[in-house]
C-alpha cells in the first residue's frame, strides 16, 4: 500500500491522509483526485521531491503540496 | 564636526535622540535628517524611534542596518507590508520597483492602497509613505517591470521577492545568482505561504504559469504573515548573514495551523 498525504486546500472533501494500493503514478493519484498537475507545487515521495510520473512502490508515502505563487 | 557630535551626545536622554532634538541640530547644523542619524548611530546614539528595537536590534546592528542596501520587487500585498517594516526597523537604504497602479481588488490586503491612492503607480505611493514614516530612509521608487536586464537594482545587496507570478520569480532569482545577491522569496494563495532563501524555486514550480491563487484569491492575514516572514529573513540575512531556513523551504497553511519545512 502507499500512504497519500495531501495538503492545505487538496483535502478540501478529499482526505488528509489516506492508504491506496502500490503500483500507480502520483499522476494518477491526481487525475483520481480530480487535481490537476498544474496546481501541484511540491511531490514529495518518502519526504524527497520527485516527479509527478514516478512510479509509487509498496510502503511509500506520497506527499502533495499546491503551487503558490501569489503575492 | 566635534561639536555637532558634542551636541548629539549632549542632547540624547540615556542613550536615545528624540525627534524635538532632531530637528534643532538639523536646523542648528545645517544637516539632513539621514546624515544626522548617520552621525548619531556612528557615535552610540540610538534615535529615540528605534528605542524598542533595543536589544532584538543591538546599537551597533542598528548602524550596520542603517547602512544597509536593499530591493524589494513588486508593492502589492507582500511588499507594501515588507517595505513598511523595513523602513520602520530602519533599514537605510529601500529600492522598490512595481510598473502597477493600485486597482480595487488590491485594496483586501494592500496596505498602502485606499481612496486616495486608487489609480496611482504603487512604488510612488509607497515611497511618498515610507518617507512620511522614517525620513531617514533613502527610497527609491521604480515604476517598471522587472527583467533580467534591470540595471537599477546594482547596489542592493539583498532582494526580496515580493512578486505575484512564479516565472517572474524564477527570473528574479537567476538575476540574484548571476549578480551575486541574496534573495528571499515568499508567496501566498489563500490561506498558504511558502519561502525560502535558497535555490530551491524548482522544487515548487514544477510547471509553467500561475499558482492556485488564482483560485483562492490572497485575504489580507496571509500577505501580511507572509510579508513578516519575509522580513525576519531578510534582517537575519542583512546582520548575521545567515539563512534560519538552512537552504530548505518553508511552508505555511493558516488554515491548518501547520507549518513544514520541506529540504531543497
Amino acid at each position: 500500500m502507499v500512504l497519500v498525504k495531501l495538503f492545505a486546500q487538496f483535502r478540501k472533501e478529499r482526505f488528509k491522509t489516506k492508504e491506496i494500493p502500490a503500483g500507480v503514478t502520483a499522476l494518477a493519484v491526481l487525475k483520481e483526485l480530480d487535481i490537476t498537475a498544474e496546481e501541484v507545487g511540491s511531490c514529495m515521495i518518502n519526504s524527497r521531491h520527485a516527479e509527478l510520473d514516478t512510479l509509487l512502490n509498496d510502503g511509500d508515502t506520497c506527499s502533495l503540496f499546491p503551487k503558490v505563487g501569489g503575492g | 564636526m566635534n561639536d555637532i557630535i558634542s551636541s548629539i551626545r549632549e542632547k540624547a536622554e540615556q542613550g536615545y535622540l528624540s525627534l524635538s532634538c532632531f530637528q534643532e541640530l538639523m536646523k542648528i547644523y545645517n544637516l539632513s535628517f539621514k546624515e544626522l542619524e548617520k552621525m548619531a548611530l556612528e557615535n552610540d546614539v540610538i534615535p529615540l524611534r528605534y528605542q524598542r528595537n533595543f536589544c532584538t536590534i543591538s546599537r551597533e546592528n542598528q548602524l550596520k542596518l542603517f547602512n544597509s542596501n536593499i530591493a524589494i520587487i513588486g508593492c502589492g500585498g507582500l511588499g507594501g507590508n515588507i517595505s513598511e517594516y523595513l523602513t520602520r526597523i530602519g533599514v537605510g537604504n529601500i529600492t522598490i520597483m512595481d510598473f502597477d497602479v493600485f486597482e480595487e481588488h488590491n485594496m483586501n490586503r494592500q496596505n498602502f492602497s485606499n481612496m486616495e491612492t486608487l489609480g496611482k503607480y504603487k512604488a510612488e505611493v509607497l515611497k511618498e509613505g515610507l518617507e512620511k514614516i522614517n525620513p531617514a530612509v533613502t527610497i527609491t521608487a521604480l515604476n517598471e517591470e522587472f527583467t533580467k536586464n534591470s540595471k537599477s537594482l546594482k547596489n542592493a545587496t539583498l532582494v526580496i521577492d515580493a512578486l505575484d507570478n512564479p516565472d517572474v520569480k524564477k527570473e528574479l532569482h537567476a538575476f540574484c545568482v548571476e549578480h551575486d545577491k541574496q534573495f528571499v522569496h515568499g508567496a501566498i494563495a489563500g490561506y498558504n505561504g511558502q519561502f525560502l532563501c535558497s535555490d530551491g524555486l524548482h522544487r515548487v514550480y514544477r510547471s509553467e504559469g500561475k499558482g492556485t491563487e488564482t483560485g483562492l484569491g490572497n485575504p489580507s492575514f496571509s500577505a501580511s504573515f507572509a510579508a513578516s516572514v519575509q522580513a525576519s529573513l531578510a534582517i537575519r540575512l542583512l546582520l548575521d548573514n545567515e539563512d534560519p531556513l538552512e537552504d530548505n523551504i518553508l511552508i505555511t497553511d493558516l488554515f491548518n495551523m501547520e507549518f513544514h519545512i520541506l529540504p531543497k
